[in-house]
């Protein structure tokens, strides 16, 4: 790895930092420089004035002793206090700009002559009667000798001084010219730096970092074909490299498990076909099995009616013997024929209007006969709101009569059997419920979940008592779910079950 | 009101000629009050400029007999001695030499308003002086 992402965020700080402290840097050595120029140029404006303002009292100086000598007043005296005051004042103005040796000598000597030439101006004003004296003109030849001098050389350095101040301003309108150029070219050289930063970081986190979705989406769409190719020579690369073998990883294993599918479709068909095969073949048998078990049944309920006073007692018990073996495996055959049906083909529901109350009355009706001669009651409760319901009455009746079947199969002699039909709401759905509840022997909690299976029961070993269970119960689970309802049961072994199925009520044409 | 009355009399009575004779004023709070000959000389030559914490501030009558008699018995000096002097000093020590005043009443209210001033007036106006002390010659 070359360079990593952070070394490249670092890089782009570290560029901006430095652009900043250049900026800085640059910008404190023009305030600085222009602030000493700016200093320097107060010094000598100070220079130029407080020379003028020296060559100014010097003069008046002169003059106070020329008006004494004149007029020999005395109050020239008093004068003349104030005017070597302000002439000290000067002097020491000019004495604190220092820095400079030729200016420091200058102002030293010109502080010499001036006290001399005070001196001198004293020796004049305390000359009594000045006017027309002959020592005070000598005196005042000197003074203005002295004095002339002095202007002289003070003009001259007024005059450096001057020329001084120029040169300098000259030197600040050029760092001005240099800050104004500074003040427009940062923030250009700003712009442009972002600029090269924005692209930089761009092409080498977040282009990479696109290329990377764009791969991901394909790979998720399922084309394999374009691997994402990023050459930033950092961890991005690595990503890149990773993703491209898992994507080749997940084309390896899409083609394996592809290749399996087709194996388990294939072998689906083959199981499909098979069942189909299968139910067939049970509908074609029990279709012919029905053709001579019609005749044994026809044969002998013939015997049974017509030829009873024929036969002797124990004759009269097997026929009666075969006849009800013959009805129930006409029903169990019927049964396999139904459920071998509904395997075949997809059934639906024929779905009318038709009275609940009369279908459970009529069923209960048909099977009084056999439940008395058990000595067995059998209760009905239909709650009064359940009455018309829309479904198919075929496969509604088909339900209930094999769940009563088995009641009265398995309960004992003088037990009890109750059928309740109720309406429920089950979440949203209004549903019609109908329980079977028996005294009978009740069914072993091993069993429970298998007694709805189709061909279940032989396999599980099903005890001799439950013989005659028959598939019934598998036929009446697979008509509820037609309907689009379930089917349970609970039970206790010795105490009795209770059988319970629910369907969804559609609305009967009154109620709409 | 005496204050007023004095200076109404200042205002219309003329200089006085001949007057020679001169008392030293202080300020009767200041620290001068019993300064001695040879303080009030170093006062006027600017040896001595402070007194207690107070800076002191020596006046001078304008130019004239007054002034000159005072330089001669006080300070030791002539006029132009002491000039000379002042000279010196204020070109090489940046002192200022003392100011002079040409009017009594206005001396006399410098001193009783400012604590190190010192100052000497005609003798004959001893007699109305307020807040001011006389310690000489």
């Amino acid at each position: 790895m070359r360079t990593s992402i952070n070394n490249k965020l670092i890089g782009s700080f570290v560029v901006g930092a430095l652009f900043a402290l250049v900026l800085l840097g640059w910008s404190l050595l023009t305030i600085e420089s222009l602030l000493s120029t700016m200093n320097k140029m107060e010094t000598l404006s100070i220079r130029v004035d407080k020379t003028n303002a020296l060559n100014f009292n010097i003069q008046k100086l002169i003059k106070i002793s020329d008006e004494y000598m004149l007029t020999g007043d005395i109050k020239k005296r008093d004068e003349f206090d104030r005017l070597i005051t302000e002439l000290a004042d000067i002097l020491a103005v000019l004495g604190k700009q220092k820095g400079d040796k030729r200016w420091d000598e200058m102002s030293e000597k010109v502080k010499k002559e001036v006290t001399r030439l005070s001196e001198m101006v004293v020796e004049i004003m305390f000359i009594d009667n000045p006017i027309g004296n002959k020592k005070a003109i000598e005196l005042m030849g000197k003074v203005s000798e002295l004095g002339e001098r002095l202007i002289k050389d003070i003009e001259r350095f007024n005059h450096i001084a001057s020329e001084d101040r120029d040169k300098l301003a000259l030197v600040a309108s050029r760092m001005a010219e240099r800050t104004r150029l500074m003040v427009y070219t940062f923030p250009v050289a700003g712009l442009v730096l972002l600029a090269i930063l924005y692209v930089y970081l761009k092409r080498y986190i977040s282009t990479p970092l696109l290329e990377l979705y764009r791969g991901a989406e394909r790979v998720s769409r399922g084309d394999y074909t374009h691997p994402v190719i990023i050459k930033t020579g950092d961890e991005l690369e690595h990503l890149a490299d990773g993703f491209n073998k898992m994507a080749d990883a997940l084309k390896e294993r899409e083609a394996k498990l592809l290749s399996l599918l087709k194996v388990v479709e294939k072998v689906n068909r083959e199981l499909i076909s098979a069942t189909e095969y299968k139910s067939r073949f049970l509908a074609n048998v029990s279709h012919e099995l029905k053709t001579p078990l019609t005749h044994i049944l026809g044969f002998s309920e013939l015997l049974k009616l017509e030829e009873s006073d024929k036969l002797s007692g124990a004759a009269k018990s097997y026929v009666d013997n075969i006849y009800r073996s013959g009805k129930s495996l006409l029903k169990l055959i019927e049964d396999i024929l139904h459920v071998a049906r509904t395997t075949i083909e997809d059934i639906a529901p024929d779905k009318r209007e038709f009275s609940i109350r009369n279908t459970i009355n009529r069923i209960v009706a048909r099977l009084k006969p056999l439940s008395e001669s058990k000595g067995q009651t059998i209760n009905v409760e239909i709650d009064r709101d359940v009455n018309t319901i829309v479904a198919d009455e075929g496969m509604i009746s088909q339900i209930i009569g094999n769940l009563l079947d088995n009641a009265v199969k398995f309960t004992p002699q003088g037990g009890t059997i109750t059928i309740k039909a109720r309406r429920e709401k089950r979440g949203e759905a209004e549903t019609l419920t109908i329980s079977v509840i028996d005294t009978g022997i009740g069914i072993k909690p091993e069993l429970k979940d298998h007694i709805f299976e189709l061909f279940e029961i032989g396999e599980k070993g099903i005890v001799r008592e439950y013989e005659g269970l028959g598939i019934g119960l598998a036929l009446a689970r697979k008509l509820v779910e037609y309907h689009g309802g379930q089917i349970w049961c609970e039970s206790e072994v010795g105490k009795g079950s209770t059988f319970e199925f629910y369907i969804p009520l559609e609305r009967t044409d009154r109620e709409q | 009101m005496r204050y007023l009355l004095l200076i109404l009399m200042l205002l219309l009575q003329p200089a006085m000629a001949g007057g020679e004779d001169f008392i030293i004023i202080v300020n009767k709070h200041g620290p001068l009050v019993n300064a001695d000959v040879s303080t009030v000389r170093d006062i006027y030559l600017g040896e001595k400029r402070f007194a207690r914490n107070t800076k002191l501030m020596p006046v001078h009558m304008v130019e004239g007999s007054l002034k000159e008699s005072f330089l001669k018995r006080v300070v030791g000096m002539s006029p132009k001695e002491y000039k000379l002097h002042w000279v010196k000093k204020v070109f090489q020590e940046g002192i200022t030499p003392p100011p002079s005043m040409a009017s009594v009443a206005d001396i006399i209210a410098l001193v009783s308003k400012d604590k190190g001033a010192i100052a000497y007036i005609p003798a004959g106006y001893g007699k109305y002086l307020v807040d001011v002390v006389v310690i000489g010659p």
